[in-house]
């Protein structure tokens, strides 16, 4: 990148210690961007459109202003994917990004589903070596319609990538999303989704394998704003070599939100001491009748977990990678639809033959 | 012939309160020994102290595995020597199916790849023979596995691993008739065509019907208290452990 700057990104809605370096992330922005080149499959019983920034503007995204001030300056058409009311889409629609060698690249997406409708998306990532892209996605998620986000990330191991996803739910209205970070240098992700509607729901599961220099920042928050709203955060992800991982959870349950519940659990496999593994998980309440838990582990296997591997004659290193495994296979298990869990399960086999 | 495993006076503490006190016992290859005793006796310490678990010290006294010492040794090299313990509780691994973990622990153990077509018909025969769907391989091992199901995972963990000596740890405890008569098909399988060695800690007899017991022995508060043939499982049954209690044990 021969001139770039730095903008505030991934900030934490309730600041904790300025000191502790927490509080929000500085991502460098390359002065030009171009739009990256997407392809697309499985776009029927879909409309897309070509417009401008004023709806992405009305959702925020987890990464926050400064994000949105810098992609409406970019000038960069938003690719919007319209599916109609009471509208099932049978296959994914697919998006796949894969970025060339020093490529700068910007994408812009807005998501509507409206009413009764139901749509999956599939994003996958991909690049050679090194360079720069960012992705934000919009979503507007109406009244009992249901989206599922899959993402996969495979980049370079010098590719600097970020993902801003931005939601927001009507009554009963479900949005999933599922991320598998598998690589790539420095990743910054923020997923905010606004619980609008009553008895809306948000699932997020996130999985990822960082190794040698790799950084991640993410920055996930669910808004409870209806009624007998729902939200689930996982995260479990496996830290190896000189890797850096800061997770930031917030489940804010408003004025309002009656009988709302969010749970997050955040599991860390640390497989050396030269890792550094953050976590700020927050709660925020400002309504009686609600409920929140949060739960994490971090750190080595469990003895007991690894008595009963090793028992059956496995090295405690084998165990270990055993178990690193477990933990992505166990996120892309859940996909639901077997199509793109096989696909995302062959993504896997490959990183593994090319790390051998 | 010599003796596969040889416990010699051994004595273990879990968290500094001492739970065995100099036990001695002897197996000779294909042989098979019943452990009995009350509850809090220290028939799974002493299955968890041969196999290594690190919660169980070794305060003195020594295991010795085909004339070699084996006591400082860790878990997984003694599991590679042919030793296997079946869990009481066996843990649940989401990730791992019960098939990658078998094939994984295989190829440990053997330090070769083995070929998936030759691991997927000897999977299917074990599975057969303890009537388990073929679809267990592909499941997560023992996640949502209902206590009979776990049980059988560890017999087909036996068949598959083919160990020289088998500690099963109350295997067939919490079982119905007719899963303890699978399991029990299973154990006899180990026996006879591995001429696998077997420790079989129970408070039941319907697992041994179907097994020639060599020996069998009756541990109280953390000693040997007797020992016998076969006979003397069923004079446990008809009398219960009352004539090993001290009054003080009574209590």
């Amino acid at each position: 990148m021969s001139e770039e700057r730095n903008i505030t990104v991934n900030k934490l809605p309730s600041p904790t210690f300025r000191w502790l370096g927490m509080n929000s992330a500085l991502l460098p922005v390359p002065e030009k961007l171009k739009e990256g080149k997407p392809v697309l499959k499985d776009t029927e019983e879909l409309s897309a459109s070509e417009t401008d920034y004023t709806l992405m503007r009305n959702i925020a995204g987890g990464m926050g202003e400064e994000l949105d001030r810098m992609a409406e300056e970019s000038g960069i058409p938003v690719r919007e994917f319209h599916i109609g009311a009471g509208i099932s889409k049978k296959d994914a629609l697919y998006i796949s990004l894969h970025y060339g060698e020093g490529e700068q690249a910007l994408n812009l997406f807005s998501i509507r589903a409206e009413e009764g409708s139901e749509l999956t998306i599939f994003m996958d990532f991909s690049s050679e070596k090194a360079g720069y892209a960012g992705v934000q996605t919009k979503l507007s998620i109406e009244k009992g319609a249901r989206v599922r986000l899959i993402q996969v990330q495979r980049l370079g191991e010098d590719f600097c990538f970020f993902h801003d996803i931005g939601a927001k739910t009507g009554e009963g209205a479900e949005f999933d999303e599922r991320e598998i970070l598998l690589s790539g240098r420095q990743s910054f992700h923020g997923i905010r989704t606004d619980l609008s509607g009553r008895e809306s729901r948000f699932e997020s599961a996130i999985g990822y394998l960082l190794k040698k220099e790799e950084r991640l920042d993410i920055n996930l928050i669910a808004n409870h704003i209806g009624e007998k709203t729902e939200s689930r955060i996982d995260s479990d992800g496996v830290l190896r070599d000189h890797a850096f991982k800061l997770f930031r959870g917030t489940i804010d349950l408003r004025k309002g939100a009656k009988g709302a519940v969010g749970n997050e659990m955040e599991t860390v496999l640390l497989m050396n001491d030269t890792v550094v593994n953050q976590t700020v998980p927050v709660i925020l309440c400002d309504e009686e009748d609600v409920e929140g838990n949060h739960g994490a582990s971090i750190g080595r296997l469990d003895e007991d977990m690894l008595f009963y591997m090793q028992s059956r004659g496995m090295e405690k290193e084998a165990v270990y990678e055993m178990m690193a495994d477990a933990k992505i296979d166990a996120v892309i298990n859940g996909i639901s639809d077997e199509k793109l869990r096989e696909q995302v399960k062959s993504y896997r086999r490959r990183e593994d033959e090319e790390a051998v | 012939m010599a003796d596969l495993l040889n416990v010699k006076d051994l004595c273990v503490s879990v968290e500094e309160k001492g739970i065995l006190h100099g036990i001695n016992l002897s197996v000779k290859r294909g042989e098979t020994h019943v452990l009995m005793g009350p509850n809090g006796a220290g028939k799974s310490t002493l299955g968890n102290a041969i196999m290594g678990n690190p919660r169980y010290t070794v305060e003195s006294g020594k295991i010795l595995f085909e004339g070699e010492d084996i006591t400082e040794e860790a878990v997984d090299k003694r599991a590679r020597r042919g030793i296997y313990l079946s869990f009481q509780n066996p843990l649940e691994v989401p990730g791992v199916t019960l098939g990658n973990f078998i094939r994984s622990a295989m190829e440990q153990r053997s330090g070769k790849r083995i070929r998936l077509w030759d691991f997927k018909k000897e999977m299917k025969k074990a599975l057969e023979l303890l009537h388990m769907d073929p679809s267990y391989a592909e499941r997560d091992l023992n996640v949502g596995f209902s206590g009979g199901e776990k049980k059988k995972a560890e017999i087909l963990q036996l068949l598959m691993l083919k160990p020289a000596l088998a500690i099963l740890d109350e295997t067939d405890s919490g079982l119905d008739v007719d899963a303890v008569r699978t399991v029990s098909e299973g154990v006899e399988e180990y026996q006879k065509s591995m001429d696998g060695a077997l420790i079989i800690i129970t408070h039941a007899t319907r697992i041994l019907e179907s097994l020639k017991v060599d020996r069998t022995h009756i541990i109280v508060n953390g000693r040997m208290e007797d020992e016998g043939d076969a006979s003397l499982v069923d004079r446990i049954n008809q009398e219960g452990f009352e004539r090993y209690m001290t009054p003080v044990s009574k209590v």
